[in-house]
């Protein structure tokens, strides 16, 4: 044994330690390697084909690329070049990829709960739906737009049905509020790049409201310094700060319920300004007050100036102004936009948001009735979960109980569905043909990313082969004309008379339209069958194309090359030009009483940013990723104010009992400073009673506190209006908050700077206007160049650099979820997050650090800063952790031995161990990215700025340099953020965005003082208020005096 | 059979260190004969966040035990495919065909790849199979629509990023990595004797080569040497 080195030794010892038990194979198991029987062209194994598609998740219909490996969906990425949605995702486009691998989901039909097989079950559901007669043939469903959207209104409507599209947390009162502000059938769209002021009475609409992920693109534009000589103000008018108004510059918080007579007397008071007599004096603002509601005369005016004076928008109440005067609010915004001179400008109206027709819940509880009375013969149920969203006097279960066939078109069974239903699983967007038509101008178009991973067809199929298997007949061009001019949502818009003619559907029909007086050309083929918008389409995807040649092809060359066109870009941008409808002053009818809620307590049910309205429950990665204010995972909670919480003597270790007349919940504990002391808040997503292994009989559903209620005016379901009382539970908080510290304790680490000086000094010295602690340094010394003992390291090619900027950052949380379907990061579970035994290379921050009118809560991502002289790097006795020539923090997961020392050691707390070897269930193992290994327990990990697609990048440019164009998105995370808040590049190319944002006065290092010389650099939040003095709280140092208390070496304060 | 306990330092204080360390290996050297069957750690269960704290789960009576990480020798493939006739010089009796012809995808992706059955029925169509069980195998997988479940050879650990396109495309030779291919008949892979031979595919042997192999100062001249620490770079290859 003399002479063997060490390692060797260890060698030996293993190997003839297990030569002795070879004998069982104790080796990894020898792997197959499967070849294609016929290899398809565009799949080159090993390197992934991205399709252009939408995101399903709501009706927006967000432009993604949907890349695979190996012909199975990995992740959904944004696409550039769909104009829908801005260019980045919301929550649910990340987390929609795991809808595909749900490990519980259905994989064929089900008939009376035995499964069954496609023809014999769509031969039943024909049936069913041939004999029930007038009225029998009912819908329930989701919001849909497109081809969707017309297939499934010509199917009703010849089938002598009727349908309802709702969704709980829906925009019924505000199209109620855009028909009668404006006369038009449709929803306003919000694309405020140019805002100056940025009003919200409560909406959610940086996170999940009507477009998220298009408002936050526009959010980033309206902020963006250099854009122009302004920075948008963004205020909160709200009975609660939400995810969206916690980002807000003022917050003024109002009683719940009295959103709408600040936002009328708003209106009143621009009317005023701006000389529009006949708005002021309408019936609908007069006696508008704001004073009862708590908001300061001199404030509002203020406001009100602001608003006259330069370009706005005004957002309406989310669901925590969803009470009875609902569409008093959402006109009254609407009348403020109009007075601002908003619309058309900030606020769109001709190519509004179109999500379908909009149905109310007055709407819903009709059908109901009609169920419950036994006239409903054939009901079909898309994509909804009415038993979960509705409370219990709402009888959904006995509704749906006496329905004579009911076909629910769902992944798996909602809650309250009986056992005799049918279930029919339409499969994943990325496994389907669609389109959205989101608004005028931007039809999206949905393409398979892969074969359907098990016996599941698309709604779009499984209404075609019933309308055949019915012997249903396509409507005659009177009767669609009739149902276009109906308002036309979800039609395209008329373009397509005249032109290449809806060929296909008017041959030889009777009534033909006059502009076509020859006879149509035969319907272009696809793949061998006619592409036409019928029930005659061979299927769902011919019925698409058929559309799309009818409504859109505008050009008489080849409609196959046209239709590639689209499918590689993703959709049909045109455009449109903009309308701007007059606001009809005269049909502004007195507003509603201000709804008051008696009683101690005021319950607010809000939606959850990741879970939504509990859609997305099922996805883990929606449940694993911290809520970002309140830090809590995969349950339910309860929101208070600290004198509630100091009055009742609960704090959050504990739990609250809430009390209604419908009902009682304990639920843990969150204590928000921000909340009014006459609110309590519970969080919406959680509490299914059906579900997969991820949402079934997890949390609480607050639905069990409420009844139901309507907003008079629009039939909308009144979320506000329950008043409960409050008690200490008995049980412990089973949730902890997972993000990081409580707060900053002068250190500095998410940092701000006052507006005036951002617009003042755009340019400057490197953190100029931020506060850190500036330590002196000894000029002698600099000018020997010995006053760092470590010099910085050599960067021969690269200095990768990330430059998060912290006022675009809405704290949404989407740069999580990308980086752990990125990076095949574990889920752990509720039990492990006890124990913040949490995975997510990402921790996304929060600090509460104002109060009253300016909140300022600060939302900081942290992640590993890959510093060059890494505190990290030193102590692993195995060098498992170095930093690279391209200066990045190098992790090898294989030479890790689990020692723990550069967690110990980190001071940004980046580093996560593998306590255990984490495991994917079922399915979820299709979605890991073969470029990332999955590490094993005893392994530390941490952010490696996805050096899987560096190392392609490099590939691809082998011989150059990387441009700064291909590097900018290209971690996940940068690539993902809506609001666009990372920034990524090679710092050593100064013309790079990213060295010119970090050598920003707004710019920082995150303990700065600790000479770590990271890669990741932060710019300041921006605020309009200046916050007193103090380290690491205050606005920096833009003339450059030197802050006198700066601390040298320990922290004075 | 048992695998003694680890040894504890406490008790054995009086012994020296390296006796001690020597007793143990001796004492795993005499585990001879069958033992227990290792299984692997399932992910298939009911529980919603699977976790193991072994890989490999050992019989009860097994401490943890020093495991090899390679892959299980391969003794044989489904159809026993001779690269010799297919490969193999002329006058050896071969057809000379490239390696590229058939390994198609090596010169484009981070795989080499096997062909696809079709690639393999573009001539075996016409080729008679009479009295040639292995082309008879060959039919029987393209008729059944299934593709041949070849066994792995080389079989890198996952962690490792090894990409074909990159070391095809800066001139390596097939043979420089894999030997003599052509002149091979079934492709396997014996038991690995040791650590240190040449040509086993380890990460001393592949860095021996990233650090000497004259391609580089071919394809980067002047640029070499900051190549070649680039080639040394953990993150080069871990993944």
């Amino acid at each position: 044994m003399a002479g063997m080195n060490r390692r060797d030794f260890f060698k030996m010892v293993g190997v003839t330690g297990a030569a002795s038990v070879a004998g069982c194979d104790a080796r990894v198991p020898a792997e197959n390697v499967i070849p294609y029987m016929v290899q398809p062209e565009e799949i080159t194994p090993g390197i992934p084909t991205l399709y252009a598609s939408i995101c399903g998740e709501c009706a927006v219909g967000c432009g993604v690329l949907a890349k695979t490996r190996e012909g199975r969906v990995i992740l959904h990425e944004p696409n550039p070049d769909s104009p829908v949605g801005g260019s980045g995702l919301c929550a649910g486009g990340v987390t929609s990829v795991q809808e595909t691998y749900n490990p519980d989901r259905l994989q064929g039909p089900v008939d009376g709960g035995e499964t069954t097989d496609w023809g014999a079950v769509l031969g039943k559901v024909g049936a069913a739906v041939k004999g029930a007669g007038a009225g029998g043939v009912r819908w329930l469903g989701r919001y849909r737009t497109g081809a969707l959207s017309q297939l499934i209104g010509d199917f009703v409507g010849q089938s002598k049905g009727s349908a309802v599209h709702w969704e709980p947390l829906g925009y019924a009162s505000l199209s109620a509020a855009t028909k009668l502000a404006f006369g038009a059938d449709i929803l306003p769209r919000y694309a405020f790049d140019d805002a100056h002021t940025i009003v919200t009475f409560g909406a959610e609409f940086l996170h999940t409201w009507l477009n998220p992920a298009g408002h936050a693109e526009s959010f980033k534009n309206a902020r963006d310094p250099f854009r122009g000589d302004y920075i948008a103000k963004f205020y909160a008018v709200s009975s609660r700060l939400g995810n969206s108004s916690a980002r807000a510059d003022t917050f003024w918080s109002v009683k719940p319920g009295s959103e709408a007579d600040v936002a009328r007397a708003l209106a009143k008071l621009v009317a005023e300004k701006k000389g529009r007599k006949d708005i002021a004096s309408s019936a609908f603002l007069k006696g508008a007050d704001a004073s009862a509601a708590g908001v300061d005369a001199a404030k509002l005016e203020a406001l009100a100036d602001e608003l006259a004076a330069k370009p706005s928008v005004v957002f309406p109440g989310g669901a925590d102004a969803a009470g009875a005067n609902a569409t008093d609010l959402a006109l009254a915004t609407l009348v403020l936009n109009d007075v601002c001179g908003n619309i058309g400008k900030t606020v769109m109206l001709g190519s509004g948001q179109n999500f379908g027709p909009v149905h109310s819940f007055t709407d819903v509880e009709k059908l109901l009735a009609d169920c419950a009375a036994g006239k409903v013969k054939v009901l079909f149920l898309d994509g909804l979960d009415p038993a979960f969203s509705l409370p219990a006097d709402a009888n959904v279960a006995d509704a749906l109980a006496k329905v004579g066939t009911l076909v629910v078109l769902a992944n798996s069974a909602p809650e309250g569905v009986p056992e005799s239903a049918i279930i029919l699983p339409p499969g994943s967007s990325s496994e389907a043909w669609g389109d959205s038509a989101s608004h005028k101008g931007a039809y999206g178009l949905q393409q398979p990313a892969m074969q359907p991973l098990y016996d599941t067809r698309s709604v779009g199929d499984v209404l075609l082969a019933v309308a055949a298997a019915a012997s249903l007949q396509d409507p005659t061009p009177a009767e669609e004309d009739e149902e276009e001019g109906k308002g036309g949502k979800g039609k395209a818009g008329k373009g397509g008379k005249g032109k290449a003619g809806k060929a296909g559907r008017r041959r030889g029909a009777i009534g033909a339209d006059k502009d076509e007086d020859e006879e149509a050309p035969p319907p272009p083929q696809l793949g061998g069958q006619p592409a036409i918008a019928s029930f005659a389409a061979a299927d769902f995807q011919r019925y698409v194309a058929g559309r799309w040649h009818s409504k859109l092809f505008t050009g008489s060359g080849d409609f196959g090359k046209w239709w590639r066109e689209c499918l590689q870009r993703g959709g049909f941008f045109p455009g449109v030009p903009e309308t701007t409808p007059k606001l009809r002053a005269n049909k502004l009818a007195a507003a509603g009483a201000t709804q008051s809620i008696s009683g101690d307590y005021a319950l607010i049910l809000f939606p959850h940013s990741l879970l939504y309205d509990g859609r997305h429950a099922h996805k883990s990665w929606a449940q694993e990723v911290p809520e970002p204010i309140s830090g809590y995972t995969w349950n339910t909670w309860a929101e208070i104010s600290t004198a509630t919480a100091a009055k009742l003597g609960v704090d959050d270790k504990g739990s609250l009992r809430i009390s209604s007349d419908q009902g009682a919940l304990e639920l843990g504990v969150f204590i928000n400073p921000a909340a009014r002391d006459d609110v309590v808040g519970v969080v919406m997503g959680n509490g299914h009673k059906a579900g997969n292994r991820f949402s079934k009989d997890r949390g609480f559903n607050p639905v069990s506190l409420i009844k139901k209620g309507v907003d008079a005016r629009s039939g909308d379901f009144a979320w506000l209006g329950t008043s409960v009382t409050l008690a200490k539970g008995a049980s412990e908080n089973p949730m902890e908050q997972l993000k990081g510290s409580e707060d900053m304790d002068h250190r500095p680490i998410a940092l701000e700077s006052y507006v005036d000086d951002v617009l003042e000094h755009p340019t400057g010295e490197m953190s100029a206007l931020a506060a850190i602690h500036r330590i002196p340094e000894d000029a002698r010394l600099v000018e020997k160049g010995i006053h760092d003992m470590y010099p910085e390291p050599e960067h021969p090619t690269y200095r990768f650099a990330l430059s998060v900027n912290l006022d675009n950052c809405t704290g949404c949380g989407v740069c999580e979820i990308a980086c752990i379907a990125e990076n095949n990061i574990a889920i752990t579970g509720p039990f492990q997050h006890q124990m913040h035994r949490y995975m997510s290379w990402i921790r996304l921050s929060r600090f509460f650090v104002g109060e009253g009118e300016n909140p300022d809560m600060r939302f900081i991502p942290m992640m590993c800063q890959h510093c060059a002289h890494a505190p990290c790097e030193g102590v692993c006795p195995v060098v498992a952790t170095y930093h690279n020539l391209d200066g990045l923090n190098a992790m090898i997961y294989n030479r890790c031995v689990g020692t723990r020392y550069c967690a110990n050691n980190c001071p940004y707390s980046a580093r996560r161990f593998n306590y255990h070897t984490f495991r994917w269930p079922g399915a979820y193992t299709l979605q890991l990215n073969p470029a990332v290994s999955t590490r094993e327990m005893g392994v530390m990990e941490k952010c490696s700025f996805c050096i899987q697609r560096i190392r392609d990048a490099k590939d691809e440019f082998r011989g150059e340099t990387v441009p700064d164009e291909v590097l900018e998105h290209l971690p996940a995370c940068a690539q993902a953020c809506p609001t666009d808040a990372f920034t990524f590049g090679n710092r050593k190319d100064e013309k790079s965005k990213v060295a010119i944002e970090s050598a920003s006065p707004r710019s920082y290092i995150v303990l700065s003082d600790l000479n770590t010389k990271p890669g990741v650099q932060y710019m300041t939040k921006i605020n309009f208020h200046r916050t007193g003095g103090g380290h690491g709280d205050s606005h920096g140092d833009p003339e450059g005096h030197g802050d006198a208390d700066a601390p040298s070496g320990g922290d004075h304060h | 059979m048992r695998v003694p306990h680890r040894v504890d330092p406490q008790t054995q204080s009086s012994i020296p260190r390296t006796l001690g360390r020597a007793l143990a290996a001796v004492s795993l050297l005499t585990m001879m004969g069958a033992c227990e069957t290792f299984q692997w750690a399932s992910d298939d269960s009911d529980e919603p966040f699977p976790r193991s704290d072994h890989d490999l789960i050992p019989p009860d009576d097994v401490d943890r035990v020093a495991i090899s990480r390679f892959p299980t020798p391969v003794d044989e493939q489904p159809i026993e495919f001779n690269h010799s006739i297919h490969a193999g010089a002329i006058e050896d009796g071969g057809m000379e065909m490239d390696c590229q012809y058939c390994h198609y995808v090596a010169r484009e992706s981070i795989h080499a790849g096997v062909p696809a059955s079709q690639v393999c029925q573009g001539c075996h169509k016409m080729i008679a199979t009479t009295g040639r069980p292995e082309l008879v195998k060959l039919k029987e997988y393209w008729d059944a629509g299934e593709p041949i479940p070849w066994m792995k050879v080389h079989d890198l650990p996952d962690f490792v990023h090894f990409d074909h396109s990159a070391h095809v495309g800066a001139g390596v030779v097939c043979q420089e990595c894999h030997g003599a291919i052509e002149n091979e008949t079934v492709a396997v892979k014996p038991v690995q004797e040791s650590f240190l031979e040449p040509g086993m595919m380890e990460m001393g042997w592949c860095l021996n080569c990233h650090k000497n192999h004259p391609s580089v100062e071919e394809n980067h001249g002047t640029d070499a040497s900051l190549r070649r620490a680039e080639l040394k770079d953990c993150y080069t290859c871990h993944k």
